[in-house]
């Protein structure tokens, strides 16, 4: 049993947009462009995220927004060892659902004895 | 909302009538001469806004229909003046709510809607609110300064709030991950 976070759908979809470039740091806009996700949904998933160890945030350089004349922003790239963990989790969760279907044989048909 | 109507409805309604109908032991028709006193259903009014507090008690439902002829007492001038009044005030009322309403509703994805943030932020535990509240006040700057419109910023703090805050509340507070059983 492995142990991480809920993979649903959308967690899916989100870790899916970081394994894209798992070095690249991104802020929770960028992410929520990506995967066409709320930010209402999208910070609940990165914050489980983090908290299994897969993903890191931190705030951004402020050489890099305070001459811009913005507030900071928040960025989120995978840990070393988070995105392999991530790519495994997901390989997982995709032979279980292809799976999944071999169940449906096991229900009672009608007429049977 | 800065501003609210509060309506107090009270039903009061008294009748006087001339006295018995009775002469002697005969009985005649009644005869009522005496002016109907009818005080039907007050409103009082009080509107708060951020130019003060307005508290009116105002009769409003019968001296306009006396006024309309929609009852069988005469409208007195009484009746007329307390109901141009009361509607007066009813539409004063409306104007201030709604002025307000239109300010407030210009403003939230705005201050209103960083102010809106912030305070959702304060339901996370305290490491967590500093955090998320600097991180959305961030998000809605981006967003007003890509040329958001007014409809898609106010999307995004409904989302944060209606979604965001209540998960992360209980995520960030239950802590743990669950097992993938």
């Amino acid at each position: 049993m492995t142990m991480g976070p809920r993979l649903t759908a959308q967690t899916v979809a989100v870790v899916r947009a970081l394994l894209t470039e798992p070095a690249k740091a991104r802020w929770g806009r960028d992410i929520a462009a990506e995967t066409g996700l709320k930010s209402g949904s999208l910070h609940p998933i990165l914050a489980r995220l983090e908290r299994a160890g897969w993903v890191e945030s931190y705030w951004e350089d402020p050489a890099e927004h305070e001459d811009a004349g913005r507030p900071r922003r928040r960025y989120y790239r995978f840990t070393s060892d988070g995105a392999e963990t991530a790519r495994l989790a997901l390989a997982e969760a995709t032979q279980s659902a292809a799976h999944a279907p071999a169940l449906g044989r096991l229900s009672p048909q009608s007429g049977c004895a | 909302m800065k501003a609210a109507i509060w309506l107090h409805m009270r039903m009061d309604a008294e009748m006087a009538s001339s006295g018995s109908n009775r002469k002697g032991s005969e009985l005649e028709t009644p005869v009522d001469d005496a002016a109907r006193v009818v005080d039907g259903p007050s409103v009082v009014g009080v509107v708060a806004s951020r130019r003060g507090v307005i508290v009116r008690p105002v009769t409003v439902v019968f001296p306009a229909a006396a006024a309309i002829g929609l009852t069988g007492v005469i409208a007195t001038g009484t009746d007329v003046a307390l109901a141009v009044a009361s509607a007066a005030f009813a539409v004063a009322s409306t104007v201030i709510a709604g002025a307000d309403v239109r300010r407030n509703v210009r403003l939230l994805p705005g201050a209103g809607g960083a102010v809106l943030l912030r305070g959702a932020a304060g339901l996370l535990p305290g490491w967590a609110a500093c955090r998320y509240r600097e991180e959305w006040a961030g998000e809605l700057y981006d967003l007003r300064a890509e040329g958001a419109s007014w409809w898609r910023r106010a999307g995004y703090i409904l989302g944060i709030l209606l979604c965001g805050v209540p998960k992360l509340a209980v995520g960030l507070r239950l802590g743990g991950e669950r097992s993938r059983a």
